[in-house]
């Protein structure tokens, strides 16, 4: 397997972990009373799940330049052949 | 192996380092100068991916390499320079003890520079990649580009430039926000007077100058030469059907982001009884600020979420704090705080404004960004 591959799979994930982390305060609220002394959110912050998401996009542009990496060293030396040399 | 590589994983550390500190944080504070050495990490890969993507173009077809190209890694490397000390004054700025005296203007140029600097390098990217398949071509491309390829070039450049600086100067309001202390006296757009100064009339100019810059790259892509009359027309017509549904998308978000975002009036009762009542006069989700009501009169306060208590910091409690956020207040002084209300004015409005626009602009993006992919192909 590639290493492109591996960080694309890898950036995928993880943006879609952030974005899960993002939504779930909205979906499943944490608070189930109103008094603020028994009111615990245990998500994260938006600002902070955003930070996941920002983790992701940066493994994707990482996959992306070694992609590029890759194909430039797949000019240089050809093709691979079957059968071996 | 080259070097892009290696930058690109010090690049990918950058940002995962920031992460880390701020999810180790908690959520007491809010990550913004994290959030900003992540963009610096991510802007850092976005020039060293030009760099790499032009490096390829030359080795696919050295000769056929056009000026605009090659000047790409050069603007892409400005831009990450312009934004990365823009934000790295910025965040100076901000950790300074007198941060209340700071120039207003500096609050309307220091993000415009910011985000000029991420229109470099996004237009950057768009060149190499604009010019990566006919430098691949070889023998088939010509020497000069034809008149009508380099005034669709052009306003494809302008379009990515729009398109780009748009929704960063509409979200500048909302960014410039958080976790920033209250300074009354300071308001208008780019301003930190919370959210509601950062409401939709001052994302007009951000969401024209977005509309304008997709207008320019369709309209791009339809006069870029490439087929016949018939298929022209076809990809005219599927341009516009996937615009005016981004374009309903858009205005839905919009229309519920403004109804989302008006204030209602929130009443807290301490049993203590010294505050009287605490109306919300704008913030952000972790910051929001109240026209507080006591016993001793009006004052202006602030409310921070602290992990699991909510705190009300009052200003005329504290009269040794000059900019307007004031130490905790000890449990023993309020007491714990109950609110009269519902679980839904519990989070306030602006949750709701936020959870449309991720709602809504993501799709409208994509279905956009769909538009102009299709107005090319």
């Amino acid at each position: 397997m590639k290493w492109s591959t591996v960080f694309t799979a890898a950036g995928l994930i993880v943006v879609a972990l952030g974005a899960i982390v993002y939504v779930l305060p909205f979906v499943f609220p944490t608070c189930t009373t109103v008094r603020y002394s028994v009111c615990t959110p245990s998500y994260l912050s938006p600002a902070e799940s955003f930070e996941v998401f920002l983790v992701g996009l940066a493994l994707i542009g990482v996959a992306i330049v070694v992609a590029i990496h890759e194909f430039e060293e797949s000019l240089r030396t050809g093709p691979p052949r079957e059968g071996g040399a | 192996m080259n070097r892009t590589t290696p930058l690109a994983l010090v690049c990918l550390g950058v940002v995962g380092a920031a992460a880390i500190l701020a999810l180790a944080g908690g959520s007491a504070s809010t990550p913004v100068i994290e959030l900003r050495v992540s963009t610096i990490g991510l802007l850092g890969l976005a020039a060293i991916g030009t760099r790499a993507a032009r490096r390829l173009g030359d080795a696919l077809a050295p000769s056929t390499m056009t000026r605009g190209s090659r000047e790409s890694s050069l603007l892409a490397f400005f831009g990450f320079i312009v934004a990365t000390g823009a934000m790295t004054l910025d965040t100076l700025v901000q950790l300074q003890p007198s941060f209340s005296s700071v120039p207003t203007a500096w609050y309307v140029f220091g993000p415009v520079l910011e985000f000029a600097g991420y229109t470099m390098v996004a237009m950057a990217v768009f060149a190499v990649v604009h010019e990566m398949p006919r430098s691949s071509l070889r023998s088939s491309v010509p020497a000069r580009t034809s008149s009508t390829q380099e005034r669709v070039r052009r306003l494809v450049l302008l379009g990515v430039a729009l398109f780009v600086m748009g929704p960063l100067l509409a979200f500048t309001p909302v960014y410039r926000s958080w976790g920033l202390p209250y300074t009354p006296g300071l308001s208008g757009p780019a301003m930190m007077g919370g959210w509601q100064d950062a409401i939709f009339p001052y994302r007009i100019p951000g969401i024209l100058a977005w509309l304008a810059g997709t207008s320019l790259l369709v309209l791009a892509g339809l006069l870029s030469p490439r087929d016949g009359r018939r298929q022209a027309r076809r990809r005219q017509t599927r341009a516009i059907q996937v615009l005016l549904v981004a374009g309903l998308v858009l205005a839905a978000g919009f229309a519920a982001e403004v109804i989302a975002s008006t204030p209602p009036a929130y009443v807290v009762l301490i049993p203590a009884g010294r505050v009287l009542r605490i109306e919300s006069s704008g913030g952000d989700p972790l910051a929001y600020f109240f026209n507080v009501t006591t016993t001793t009169g009006h004052v202006t306060g602030s409310w921070r979420s602290n992990d699991s208590i909510m705190s009300v910091f009052l200003n005329g409690d504290y009269p040794t704090d000059t900019r307007g956020e004031c130490p905790p207040p000890s449990p023993p002084t309020y007491g714990p705080l109950a609110m009269n209300g519902t679980l839904d004015e519990y989070f306030p409005p602006v949750w709701h404004a936020e959870l449309t626009w991720f709602c809504a602009v993501p799709p409208a993006t994509i279905t956009i960004t769909t538009a102009v992919v299709v107005s090319f192909t």
